[in-house]
Protein backbone atom coordinates (compact mmCIF):
# COMPACT_ATOMS: atom_id res chain seq x y z
CA UNK A 1 0.00 0.00 0.00
CA UNK A 2 1.58 3.26 -1.10
CA UNK A 3 2.06 5.79 1.64
CA UNK A 4 -0.24 8.31 1.83
CA UNK A 5 1.57 12.60 0.74
CA UNK A 6 -0.97 14.58 0.78
CA UNK A 7 -4.15 14.60 3.21
CA UNK A 8 -6.86 17.02 2.61
CA UNK A 9 -9.16 17.13 6.04
CA UNK A 10 -12.66 18.06 5.62
CA UNK A 11 -11.50 21.25 3.00
CA UNK A 12 -13.93 23.90 2.63
CA UNK A 13 -13.49 27.31 0.76
CA UNK A 14 -16.40 30.12 0.65
CA UNK A 15 -16.12 33.09 -0.99
CA UNK A 16 -17.00 35.86 0.55
CA UNK A 17 -20.63 37.40 0.25
CA UNK A 18 -21.56 33.64 -1.82
CA UNK A 19 -24.15 31.53 0.10
CA UNK A 20 -22.45 28.09 -1.68
CA UNK A 21 -19.51 26.84 -1.00
CA UNK A 22 -17.26 26.57 -3.88
CA UNK A 23 -15.48 23.63 -2.00
CA UNK A 24 -17.21 21.90 0.50
CA UNK A 25 -16.27 19.84 3.47
CA UNK A 26 -13.50 17.22 0.70
CA UNK A 27 -11.76 14.79 2.42
CA UNK A 28 -9.01 13.25 0.63
CA UNK A 29 -5.48 11.58 0.30
CA UNK A 30 -2.96 11.62 -2.41
CA UNK A 31 -1.01 8.71 -2.05
CA UNK A 32 3.17 9.47 -2.53
CA UNK A 33 4.42 9.20 -6.26
CA UNK A 34 1.25 8.82 -8.01
CA UNK A 35 -0.71 11.51 -10.50
CA UNK A 36 -3.91 12.06 -9.13
CA UNK A 37 -6.06 13.60 -11.63
CA UNK A 38 -8.46 16.27 -10.86
CA UNK A 39 -11.91 16.19 -13.05
CA UNK A 40 -15.65 17.41 -13.38
CA UNK A 41 -17.48 19.96 -14.71
CA UNK A 42 -16.57 23.59 -14.78
CA UNK A 43 -17.38 24.79 -11.84
CA UNK A 44 -17.04 22.35 -9.51
CA UNK A 45 -14.47 23.63 -7.41
CA UNK A 46 -11.05 21.20 -8.94
CA UNK A 47 -9.02 24.32 -9.63
CA UNK A 48 -9.78 25.94 -6.52
CA UNK A 49 -9.27 22.56 -4.46
CA UNK A 50 -5.74 22.13 -6.06
CA UNK A 51 -5.11 25.99 -5.35
CA UNK A 52 -5.72 25.45 -1.72
CA UNK A 53 -2.83 22.82 -1.21
CA UNK A 54 -0.23 25.74 -2.05
CA UNK A 55 -2.51 28.01 -0.49
CA UNK A 56 -2.62 30.35 -3.83
CA UNK A 57 -6.50 30.45 -1.91
CA UNK A 58 -6.70 29.80 1.68
CA UNK A 59 -9.41 27.37 3.00
CA UNK A 60 -12.00 28.73 4.85
CA UNK A 61 -11.68 25.88 7.12
CA UNK A 62 -10.53 22.41 7.33
CA UNK A 63 -6.47 21.35 6.63
CA UNK A 64 -4.12 20.47 4.67
CA UNK A 65 -1.01 17.83 5.61
CA UNK A 66 2.05 17.35 3.80
CA UNK A 67 3.97 14.84 4.40
CA UNK A 68 2.05 14.64 8.00
CA UNK A 69 3.12 18.40 8.22
CA UNK A 70 -0.06 20.56 8.84
CA UNK A 71 0.70 23.16 6.56
CA UNK A 72 -2.70 25.13 6.69
CA UNK A 73 -1.07 27.79 8.67
CA UNK A 74 2.54 28.06 7.78
CA UNK A 75 4.16 30.97 5.52
CA UNK A 76 2.55 30.19 3.01
CA UNK A 77 5.22 31.71 0.42
CA UNK A 78 7.65 28.88 2.32
CA UNK A 79 5.62 26.69 1.38
CA UNK A 80 4.75 27.22 -1.92
CA UNK A 81 8.76 27.15 -2.84
CA UNK A 82 8.66 23.38 -1.78
CA UNK A 83 5.47 22.90 -4.34
CA UNK A 84 5.62 22.81 -7.68
CA UNK A 85 3.11 24.77 -9.95
CA UNK A 86 2.71 24.78 -13.45
CA UNK A 87 -0.25 26.43 -14.70
CA UNK A 88 -1.80 26.59 -18.22
CA UNK A 89 -0.43 29.66 -19.28
CA UNK A 90 3.11 28.73 -18.24
CA UNK A 91 3.62 32.56 -16.88
CA UNK A 92 7.57 32.33 -17.53
CA UNK A 93 9.03 35.57 -16.90
CA UNK A 94 9.34 37.21 -20.08
CA UNK A 95 12.30 40.30 -19.14
CA UNK A 96 14.14 36.96 -18.25
CA UNK A 97 15.97 34.26 -20.27
CA UNK A 98 15.81 30.79 -19.96
CA UNK A 99 17.78 29.92 -17.39
CA UNK A 100 16.33 32.67 -14.66
CA UNK A 101 13.39 31.55 -14.87
CA UNK A 102 14.33 27.53 -14.48
CA UNK A 103 16.80 29.21 -11.64
CA UNK A 104 13.93 31.76 -9.78
CA UNK A 105 13.09 29.83 -7.20
CA UNK A 106 16.60 28.54 -6.62
CA UNK A 107 17.56 32.02 -6.29
CA UNK A 108 14.84 32.73 -3.66
CA UNK A 109 16.08 29.96 -1.77
CA UNK A 110 19.60 31.75 -1.69
CA UNK A 111 21.63 28.53 -3.68
CA UNK A 112 25.11 29.85 -4.71
CA UNK A 113 25.07 30.84 -8.15
CA UNK A 114 27.32 28.05 -9.82
CA UNK A 115 24.93 25.47 -8.10
CA UNK A 116 21.91 27.52 -9.92
CA UNK A 117 23.50 27.11 -13.38
CA UNK A 118 24.58 23.52 -12.88
CA UNK A 119 20.93 22.95 -11.63
CA UNK A 120 19.40 24.59 -14.55
CA UNK A 121 21.33 22.75 -16.82
CA UNK A 122 20.27 19.64 -15.47
CA UNK A 123 16.78 20.25 -15.47
CA UNK A 124 16.98 21.72 -18.89
CA UNK A 125 17.93 18.28 -20.17
CA UNK A 126 15.13 16.90 -17.70
CA UNK A 127 12.45 18.38 -20.05
CA UNK A 128 14.09 17.77 -23.38
CA UNK A 129 15.53 21.10 -24.03
CA UNK A 130 19.95 21.64 -24.93
CA UNK A 131 20.92 23.84 -22.79
CA UNK A 132 23.40 25.10 -24.63
CA UNK A 133 21.00 26.36 -27.39
CA UNK A 134 17.82 27.34 -24.82
CA UNK A 135 19.56 28.71 -21.08
CA UNK A 136 20.14 32.12 -22.63
CA UNK A 137 16.84 32.38 -24.83
CA UNK A 138 13.84 34.43 -24.02
CA UNK A 139 10.50 33.36 -23.96
CA UNK A 140 9.48 35.19 -26.63
CA UNK A 141 11.78 33.27 -28.70
CA UNK A 142 10.37 30.10 -27.97
CA UNK A 143 7.34 27.88 -28.44
CA UNK A 144 4.09 27.00 -26.92
CA UNK A 145 5.28 23.97 -26.23
CA UNK A 146 8.76 24.89 -25.44
CA UNK A 147 7.78 27.39 -22.95
CA UNK A 148 5.69 24.70 -21.17
CA UNK A 149 8.61 22.52 -20.86
CA UNK A 150 10.82 25.61 -19.18
CA UNK A 151 7.78 25.79 -17.02
CA UNK A 152 7.76 21.98 -15.87
CA UNK A 153 11.71 22.81 -15.63
CA UNK A 154 10.87 25.95 -13.14
CA UNK A 155 8.87 23.65 -11.36
CA UNK A 156 10.95 20.57 -10.33
CA UNK A 157 14.38 22.71 -10.01
CA UNK A 158 13.89 22.65 -6.48
CA UNK A 159 13.17 19.03 -6.26
CA UNK A 160 9.88 19.58 -4.67
CA UNK A 161 8.11 16.42 -3.35
CA UNK A 162 4.99 17.73 -4.70
CA UNK A 163 3.71 19.26 -8.03
CA UNK A 164 0.42 20.88 -8.89
CA UNK A 165 -0.57 21.41 -12.63
CA UNK A 166 -3.47 23.00 -14.04
CA UNK A 167 -4.08 22.01 -17.27
CA UNK A 168 -0.83 22.37 -18.39
CA UNK A 169 -0.94 20.98 -21.71
CA UNK A 170 -4.28 22.94 -22.46
CA UNK A 171 -2.90 26.08 -24.97
CA UNK A 172 -0.87 24.23 -27.07
CA UNK A 173 -2.19 22.03 -30.33
CA UNK A 174 -3.17 18.24 -29.97
CA UNK A 175 -0.36 16.98 -31.55
CA UNK A 176 2.06 18.53 -29.22
CA UNK A 177 0.22 17.72 -26.08
CA UNK A 178 0.38 14.22 -26.72
CA UNK A 179 3.88 14.76 -27.24
CA UNK A 180 4.02 16.69 -24.05
CA UNK A 181 1.70 14.17 -22.33
CA UNK A 182 4.09 11.05 -23.54
CA UNK A 183 7.55 12.93 -22.38
CA UNK A 184 6.07 14.43 -18.96
CA UNK A 185 5.26 10.16 -18.45
CA UNK A 186 8.50 9.01 -19.14
CA UNK A 187 9.37 11.77 -17.09
CA UNK A 188 7.49 11.04 -13.96
CA UNK A 189 8.91 7.06 -14.11
CA UNK A 190 11.88 8.29 -13.55
CA UNK A 191 11.43 10.90 -10.78
CA UNK A 192 8.02 9.34 -9.04
CA UNK A 193 6.77 13.06 -8.14
CA UNK A 194 3.58 12.85 -6.08
CA UNK A 195 1.10 14.86 -8.63
CA UNK A 196 -1.99 16.88 -8.60
CA UNK A 197 -2.92 17.36 -12.03
CA UNK A 198 -6.38 19.43 -12.98
CA UNK A 199 -7.56 18.81 -16.64
CA UNK A 200 -10.94 19.17 -17.99
CA UNK A 201 -9.95 16.58 -20.38
CA UNK A 202 -11.47 12.67 -19.95
CA UNK A 203 -8.85 11.29 -22.08
CA UNK A 204 -6.29 13.11 -20.55
CA UNK A 205 -7.06 12.12 -16.88
CA UNK A 206 -7.24 8.12 -17.95
CA UNK A 207 -4.12 8.50 -20.10
CA UNK A 208 -2.31 10.32 -17.60
CA UNK A 209 -3.61 9.53 -13.68
CA UNK A 210 -2.71 6.94 -11.36
CA UNK A 211 -5.81 7.57 -9.86
CA UNK A 212 -9.00 9.75 -10.89
CA UNK A 213 -10.87 12.04 -8.50
CA UNK A 214 -13.85 13.04 -10.53
CA UNK A 215 -15.51 15.86 -8.69
CA UNK A 216 -18.89 17.16 -8.40
CA UNK A 217 -20.76 20.69 -7.54
CA UNK A 218 -19.07 21.77 -4.49
CA UNK A 219 -16.13 19.19 -4.88
CA UNK A 220 -18.03 16.86 -4.09
CA UNK A 221 -16.02 13.37 -4.56
CA UNK A 222 -18.51 11.38 -6.56
CA UNK A 223 -15.58 8.39 -7.41
CA UNK A 224 -11.73 8.28 -6.45
CA UNK A 225 -10.41 5.38 -8.19
CA UNK A 226 -7.85 4.12 -11.12
CA UNK A 227 -8.85 5.02 -14.38
CA UNK A 228 -9.86 1.20 -15.02
CA UNK A 229 -12.55 1.05 -12.47
CA UNK A 230 -14.00 4.41 -12.97
CA UNK A 231 -14.61 3.21 -16.81
CA UNK A 232 -15.51 -0.32 -16.10
CA UNK A 233 -17.06 0.59 -12.69
CA UNK A 234 -18.85 4.08 -12.91
CA UNK A 235 -19.70 4.79 -9.20
CA UNK A 236 -23.19 7.08 -9.98
CA UNK A 237 -25.15 8.03 -13.40
CA UNK A 238 -22.87 11.11 -12.80
CA UNK A 239 -19.66 9.04 -13.76
CA UNK A 240 -21.24 7.28 -15.88
CA UNK A 241 -22.46 10.80 -18.33
CA UNK A 242 -18.77 12.36 -17.51
CA UNK A 243 -17.16 9.34 -18.89
CA UNK A 244 -19.24 9.37 -21.74
CA UNK A 245 -20.86 7.01 -24.49
CA UNK A 246 -17.21 5.37 -25.30
CA UNK A 247 -16.22 3.76 -21.92
CA UNK A 248 -16.51 0.63 -23.55
CA UNK A 249 -13.85 1.90 -26.42
CA UNK A 250 -12.25 3.66 -23.52
CA UNK A 251 -11.62 0.88 -21.51
CA UNK A 252 -9.73 -0.57 -24.26
CA UNK A 253 -7.02 1.90 -24.08
CA UNK A 254 -6.70 0.97 -20.51
CA UNK A 255 -6.07 -2.56 -20.88
CA UNK A 256 -2.83 -4.12 -21.52
CA UNK A 257 -1.91 -6.87 -24.05
CA UNK A 258 -1.67 -10.47 -21.12
CA UNK A 259 -0.52 -13.67 -21.76
CA UNK A 260 -3.75 -14.88 -21.14
CA UNK A 261 -5.77 -12.57 -23.95
CA UNK A 262 -3.55 -14.64 -26.24
CA UNK A 263 -4.57 -17.64 -28.33
CA UNK A 264 -2.94 -19.74 -30.97
CA UNK A 265 -2.50 -18.55 -34.87
CA UNK A 266 -6.02 -19.39 -36.52
CA UNK A 267 -5.91 -22.28 -38.98
CA UNK A 268 -6.06 -21.72 -42.69
CA UNK A 269 -9.97 -20.96 -43.41
CA UNK A 270 -11.20 -20.20 -46.79
CA UNK A 271 -7.74 -18.74 -48.17
CA UNK A 272 -7.45 -16.61 -44.86
CA UNK A 273 -4.16 -17.27 -43.74
CA UNK A 274 -1.29 -15.61 -41.14
CA UNK A 275 2.02 -15.84 -43.82
CA UNK A 276 5.40 -16.19 -42.34
CA UNK A 277 8.95 -14.72 -43.64
CA UNK A 278 11.94 -16.29 -42.06
CA UNK A 279 9.76 -18.29 -39.38
CA UNK A 280 8.10 -14.86 -38.64
CA UNK A 281 4.82 -13.51 -38.54
CA UNK A 282 4.62 -10.41 -41.28
CA UNK A 283 0.89 -10.25 -42.47
CA UNK A 284 -2.14 -11.89 -43.89
CA UNK A 285 -3.09 -13.74 -47.18
CA UNK A 286 -7.28 -12.39 -46.88
CA UNK A 287 -8.27 -14.58 -49.56
CA UNK A 288 -7.10 -17.50 -51.97
CA UNK A 289 -4.17 -15.68 -54.15
CA UNK A 290 -4.57 -12.50 -52.84
CA UNK A 291 -1.12 -10.65 -52.11
CA UNK A 292 -0.17 -10.68 -48.86
CA UNK A 293 -1.44 -7.58 -46.17
CA UNK A 294 1.44 -6.68 -44.41
CA UNK A 295 1.09 -5.63 -40.73
CA UNK A 296 3.03 -4.26 -37.69
CA UNK A 297 2.86 -7.19 -35.07
CA UNK A 298 2.76 -5.80 -31.40
CA UNK A 299 5.76 -6.38 -29.39
CA UNK A 300 4.55 -7.69 -26.31
CA UNK A 301 7.34 -6.00 -24.53
CA UNK A 302 6.50 -2.70 -25.90
CA UNK A 303 3.30 -2.90 -23.37
CA UNK A 304 0.83 -2.47 -26.02
CA UNK A 305 -3.12 -2.96 -25.31
CA UNK A 306 -6.30 -3.80 -26.25
CA UNK A 307 -7.28 -1.11 -28.55
CA UNK A 308 -4.09 -1.83 -30.07
CA UNK A 309 -5.03 -4.92 -31.41
CA UNK A 310 -8.53 -4.06 -31.65
CA UNK A 311 -7.30 -1.14 -34.31
CA UNK A 312 -4.80 -3.54 -35.99
CA UNK A 313 -8.42 -6.30 -36.53
CA UNK A 314 -10.16 -3.51 -37.98
CA UNK A 315 -7.09 -1.68 -40.09
CA UNK A 316 -6.34 -4.89 -41.85
CA UNK A 317 -9.57 -6.66 -41.83
CA UNK A 318 -7.85 -9.63 -40.65
CA UNK A 319 -9.14 -11.89 -38.05
CA UNK A 320 -7.21 -11.06 -35.36
CA UNK A 321 -4.19 -9.04 -34.54
CA UNK A 322 -0.64 -10.91 -33.92
CA UNK A 323 1.61 -10.08 -30.84
CA UNK A 324 4.83 -11.77 -31.01
CA UNK A 325 8.44 -11.59 -28.77
CA UNK A 326 11.32 -8.98 -29.21
CA UNK A 327 12.41 -11.29 -31.59
CA UNK A 328 9.71 -11.11 -34.03
CA UNK A 329 8.59 -14.99 -33.39
CA UNK A 330 4.88 -15.32 -32.82
CA UNK A 331 3.80 -15.65 -29.16
CA UNK A 332 0.22 -15.66 -30.28
CA UNK A 333 -2.90 -13.50 -31.44
CA UNK A 334 -5.57 -11.78 -30.10
CA UNK A 335 -8.88 -11.90 -31.74
CA UNK A 336 -12.21 -9.96 -30.85
CA UNK A 337 -13.98 -12.47 -28.98
CA UNK A 338 -10.65 -11.81 -26.35
CA UNK A 339 -11.47 -7.96 -27.25
CA UNK A 340 -14.95 -8.11 -26.46
CA UNK A 341 -14.48 -10.45 -23.29
CA UNK A 342 -12.13 -8.02 -21.90
CA UNK A 343 -14.23 -4.89 -22.04
CA UNK A 344 -17.62 -6.88 -20.56
CA UNK A 345 -15.40 -9.16 -17.61
CA UNK A 346 -13.73 -7.48 -15.13
CA UNK A 347 -12.12 -4.56 -15.92
CA UNK A 348 -8.75 -2.71 -13.85
CA UNK A 349 -6.50 -6.22 -14.22
CA UNK A 350 -6.56 -6.79 -10.43
CA UNK A 351 -4.04 -3.48 -10.13
CA UNK A 352 -4.43 -1.34 -7.39
CA UNK A 353 -7.33 -3.24 -5.93
CA UNK A 354 -5.67 -1.75 -2.20
CA UNK A 355 -7.70 0.99 -3.28
CA UNK A 356 -10.70 -0.40 -2.45
CA UNK A 357 -9.55 -1.44 1.12
CA UNK A 358 -9.57 2.93 1.13
CA UNK A 359 -13.22 2.37 1.97
CA UNK A 360 -15.61 0.40 -0.12
CA UNK A 361 -17.95 3.38 -1.90
CA UNK A 362 -14.07 4.55 -3.19
CA UNK A 363 -14.37 8.29 -1.99
CA UNK A 364 -11.11 8.32 -0.64
CA UNK A 365 -11.35 8.74 2.72
CA UNK A 366 -9.35 6.98 5.00
CA UNK B 1 26.14 93.67 -34.32
CA UNK B 2 26.10 90.89 -35.92
CA UNK B 3 25.38 86.74 -34.50
CA UNK B 4 28.56 85.67 -34.31
CA UNK B 5 29.54 88.93 -32.25
CA UNK B 6 26.47 88.13 -30.36
CA UNK B 7 27.29 84.81 -29.92
CA UNK B 8 31.02 85.70 -29.14
CA UNK B 9 29.96 88.29 -26.11
CA UNK B 10 27.41 85.92 -24.69
CA UNK B 11 28.81 82.85 -25.09
CA UNK B 12 29.61 82.26 -21.24
CA UNK B 13 26.18 83.39 -20.27
CA UNK B 14 23.91 80.78 -22.95
CA UNK B 15 26.23 78.20 -21.90
CA UNK B 16 25.85 78.26 -18.27
CA UNK B 17 21.88 78.55 -18.99
CA UNK B 18 22.11 75.62 -21.63
CA UNK B 19 23.83 73.50 -18.82
CA UNK B 20 21.31 75.03 -15.76
CA UNK B 21 18.27 74.47 -18.15
CA UNK B 22 19.20 70.63 -18.90
CA UNK B 23 20.14 70.29 -14.88
CA UNK B 24 16.99 71.66 -13.41
CA UNK B 25 15.13 69.50 -15.83
CA UNK B 26 16.94 66.71 -15.34
CA UNK B 27 16.92 67.12 -11.51
CA UNK B 28 13.13 67.86 -11.15
CA UNK B 29 12.20 64.67 -13.30
CA UNK B 30 14.58 62.79 -10.80
CA UNK B 31 13.09 63.99 -7.84
CA UNK B 32 9.30 63.53 -9.71
CA UNK B 33 10.12 60.01 -10.38
CA UNK B 34 11.09 58.83 -6.76
CA UNK B 35 7.42 60.43 -5.38
CA UNK B 36 5.25 60.00 -8.42
CA UNK B 37 7.08 55.83 -8.77
CA UNK B 38 6.51 55.61 -5.33
CA UNK B 39 2.93 57.14 -4.92
CA UNK B 40 1.96 54.97 -8.03
CA UNK B 41 2.98 51.36 -6.11
CA UNK B 42 1.62 52.95 -3.13
CA UNK B 43 -2.16 53.10 -4.46
CA UNK B 44 -2.26 50.71 -7.19
CA UNK B 45 -4.23 48.48 -5.47
CA UNK B 46 -6.53 51.16 -4.01
CA UNK B 47 -9.23 52.89 -6.16
CA UNK B 48 -9.77 55.38 -3.68
CA UNK B 49 -6.09 56.57 -2.84
CA UNK B 50 -5.45 56.45 -6.78
CA UNK B 51 -8.18 58.45 -7.46
CA UNK B 52 -7.14 61.13 -5.03
CA UNK B 53 -3.44 61.02 -5.94
CA UNK B 54 -4.56 61.11 -9.77
CA UNK B 55 -6.62 64.26 -8.94
CA UNK B 56 -4.05 66.04 -6.83
CA UNK B 57 -1.29 65.57 -9.16
CA UNK B 58 -3.72 67.23 -12.25
CA UNK B 59 -4.81 69.95 -10.19
CA UNK B 60 -1.25 70.69 -9.73
CA UNK B 61 -0.62 70.30 -13.39
CA UNK B 62 -3.63 72.79 -14.38
CA UNK B 63 -2.09 75.84 -12.24
CA UNK B 64 -0.68 77.90 -14.32
CA UNK B 65 3.23 77.78 -13.79
CA UNK B 66 4.03 81.92 -13.63
CA UNK B 67 1.14 81.89 -10.86
CA UNK B 68 2.54 78.75 -9.60
CA UNK B 69 6.23 80.12 -9.77
CA UNK B 70 4.56 83.40 -8.31
CA UNK B 71 3.38 81.42 -5.12
CA UNK B 72 6.17 80.15 -4.28
CA UNK B 73 8.45 82.88 -4.01
CA UNK B 74 6.84 83.77 -0.97
CA UNK B 75 8.23 80.00 0.54
CA UNK B 76 11.02 79.53 -0.95
CA UNK B 77 12.37 83.16 -2.43
CA UNK B 78 13.47 83.60 -6.09
CA UNK B 79 16.49 81.17 -7.77
CA UNK B 80 16.50 77.73 -8.28
CA UNK B 81 14.25 76.07 -5.39
CA UNK B 82 11.05 77.51 -6.59
CA UNK B 83 11.50 76.41 -9.74
CA UNK B 84 12.59 72.91 -8.89
CA UNK B 85 9.70 72.55 -6.54
CA UNK B 86 6.82 73.88 -9.40
CA UNK B 87 8.80 71.58 -12.08
CA UNK B 88 8.53 68.39 -9.66
CA UNK B 89 4.92 69.03 -9.01
CA UNK B 90 4.25 69.32 -12.65
CA UNK B 91 5.99 66.19 -13.51
CA UNK B 92 4.01 63.95 -11.45
CA UNK B 93 1.07 63.72 -13.46
CA UNK B 94 2.35 61.61 -16.11
CA UNK B 95 5.07 59.61 -13.87
CA UNK B 96 1.69 58.76 -11.34
CA UNK B 97 -0.39 57.66 -14.21
CA UNK B 98 2.10 55.55 -15.88
CA UNK B 99 3.49 53.99 -12.94
CA UNK B 100 0.00 53.09 -11.98
CA UNK B 101 -1.02 51.97 -15.47
CA UNK B 102 2.29 50.08 -16.08
CA UNK B 103 1.78 47.91 -12.76
CA UNK B 104 -1.56 46.79 -13.27
CA UNK B 105 -0.85 46.03 -16.75
CA UNK B 106 1.83 43.35 -15.88
CA UNK B 107 0.24 39.90 -17.33
CA UNK B 108 -1.60 38.35 -14.57
CA UNK B 109 -0.16 34.54 -15.72
CA UNK B 110 2.85 36.11 -15.18
CA UNK B 111 1.71 37.55 -11.51
CA UNK B 112 0.25 34.02 -10.47
CA UNK B 113 3.47 31.92 -11.56
CA UNK B 114 5.60 34.52 -9.14
CA UNK B 115 3.17 33.65 -6.84
CA UNK B 116 3.07 30.25 -6.99
CA UNK B 117 6.88 29.83 -6.96
CA UNK B 118 6.95 31.32 -3.69
CA UNK B 119 7.99 34.93 -4.31
CA UNK B 120 6.42 37.51 -1.47
CA UNK B 121 4.84 40.41 -2.72
CA UNK B 122 7.57 42.73 -1.99
CA UNK B 123 10.35 40.80 -3.73
CA UNK B 124 7.40 40.34 -6.02
CA UNK B 125 6.98 43.96 -7.01
CA UNK B 126 11.23 44.18 -7.50
CA UNK B 127 11.62 41.25 -9.41
CA UNK B 128 8.63 40.99 -11.51
CA UNK B 129 6.19 44.07 -11.73
CA UNK B 130 8.73 47.28 -11.65
CA UNK B 131 10.84 45.32 -14.54
CA UNK B 132 7.79 44.17 -16.00
CA UNK B 133 5.88 48.08 -15.77
CA UNK B 134 9.65 49.60 -16.37
CA UNK B 135 8.82 50.63 -20.23
CA UNK B 136 5.46 51.90 -20.00
CA UNK B 137 6.93 54.52 -16.13
CA UNK B 138 10.04 55.30 -18.75
CA UNK B 139 6.93 56.88 -20.90
CA UNK B 140 5.79 58.47 -18.17
CA UNK B 141 8.52 59.82 -17.02
CA UNK B 142 10.20 60.96 -20.30
CA UNK B 143 6.97 62.53 -21.12
CA UNK B 144 7.23 64.58 -17.73
CA UNK B 145 10.92 65.79 -19.01
CA UNK B 146 9.79 67.17 -21.98
CA UNK B 147 6.97 68.72 -20.38
CA UNK B 148 9.59 70.46 -18.19
CA UNK B 149 11.84 71.46 -20.53
CA UNK B 150 9.45 74.13 -21.85
CA UNK B 151 7.93 75.14 -18.12
CA UNK B 152 11.43 75.40 -16.91
CA UNK B 153 11.90 78.40 -19.08
CA UNK B 154 9.43 80.56 -17.76
CA UNK B 155 11.22 80.25 -14.54
CA UNK B 156 13.54 83.07 -15.83
CA UNK B 157 9.91 85.25 -14.51
CA UNK B 158 11.57 84.30 -10.70
CA UNK B 159 15.01 84.50 -11.64
CA UNK B 160 15.56 80.77 -11.85
CA UNK B 161 17.81 78.90 -13.85
CA UNK B 162 18.10 77.81 -17.57
CA UNK B 163 17.47 79.60 -21.26
CA UNK B 164 13.90 81.33 -20.22
CA UNK B 165 16.98 84.11 -19.03
CA UNK B 166 17.84 84.80 -22.35
CA UNK B 167 14.27 84.65 -23.79
CA UNK B 168 13.38 86.90 -21.38
CA UNK B 169 16.24 89.54 -21.46
CA UNK B 170 15.22 89.39 -25.25
CA UNK B 171 11.57 89.89 -24.76
CA UNK B 172 12.34 92.78 -22.22
CA UNK B 173 14.60 94.65 -24.39
CA UNK B 174 12.78 94.58 -27.83
CA UNK B 175 13.91 97.35 -30.28
CA UNK B 176 17.17 96.89 -28.88
CA UNK B 177 20.15 95.56 -31.33
CA UNK B 178 20.23 91.66 -29.91
CA UNK B 179 17.17 91.59 -28.34
CA UNK B 180 15.75 88.89 -31.57
CA UNK B 181 19.12 87.04 -30.82
CA UNK B 182 18.90 86.92 -27.59
CA UNK B 183 15.04 85.51 -28.34
CA UNK B 184 15.92 82.89 -31.17
CA UNK B 185 19.03 81.52 -29.20
CA UNK B 186 17.27 80.84 -25.80
CA UNK B 187 14.41 79.21 -27.79
CA UNK B 188 16.90 77.55 -30.03
CA UNK B 189 18.42 76.59 -26.59
CA UNK B 190 15.54 75.10 -25.23
CA UNK B 191 14.53 72.89 -28.37
CA UNK B 192 18.10 71.51 -28.41
CA UNK B 193 18.09 70.43 -24.35
CA UNK B 194 14.43 68.99 -25.42
CA UNK B 195 16.66 67.01 -28.21
CA UNK B 196 19.15 65.79 -26.02
CA UNK B 197 17.23 64.51 -23.59
CA UNK B 198 15.04 62.91 -25.82
CA UNK B 199 18.23 60.99 -27.14
CA UNK B 200 19.33 60.27 -23.16
CA UNK B 201 15.93 58.51 -22.57
CA UNK B 202 16.14 56.71 -26.12
CA UNK B 203 19.80 55.67 -24.52
CA UNK B 204 18.29 54.43 -21.34
CA UNK B 205 15.58 52.62 -22.79
CA UNK B 206 18.14 50.82 -24.69
CA UNK B 207 20.03 49.81 -21.42
CA UNK B 208 17.19 48.94 -18.73
CA UNK B 209 14.75 47.30 -21.05
CA UNK B 210 15.75 43.79 -21.38
CA UNK B 211 15.70 42.15 -25.16
CA UNK B 212 12.75 39.77 -23.87
CA UNK B 213 10.21 42.69 -23.92
CA UNK B 214 11.55 45.00 -26.44
CA UNK B 215 9.02 45.36 -28.67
Amino acid sequence: MTETLIRLEQLSKTYPGHSVPAVESLDLSIPDGEIVMFIGPSGCGKTTTMKMINRLIEPSSGSIVIAGEDVTSIDPNELRRRVGYVIQQVGLFPHVRVSGNVGAVLRLLKWPADKIARRVDEMLDLVGLDPSQYRDSYPKQLSGGQQQRVGVARALAADPPVMLMDEPFGSVDPITRERLQDEFLRLQREIRKTIVFVTHDISEALRMGDRIAILGERSRVEQYDTPGNVVARPASDFVANFIGANAGLRALTLMPIDRKNLVPAPPEREGTRLVYEDDRPVGWCLAAGAATTRIQPLRLSAQPVLADALNQIVSSQAPAAVVVDDDGRLLGCVDMRAVQAAVVGAAGNGERSDLQMEGASGDGTG
Amino acid sequence: MSYEEYLGFFQEDLLRQFGDHFAVVLLSTLLGTIVGVGAGILVRHHPGGREVVLKIAGTMLTVPSLALYALLIGILGLGWPPVLLALTAYSLLPIIQNTIVGLNSVNAAVLEAARGIGMSDRVRLVRVELPLAWPVILVGIRTAAIILVSTAALGAVVRGPGLGNAIYAGLNSIGSSVALYQVLTGIGGVVVVGLLLNALFFAVARITIPRGIRD
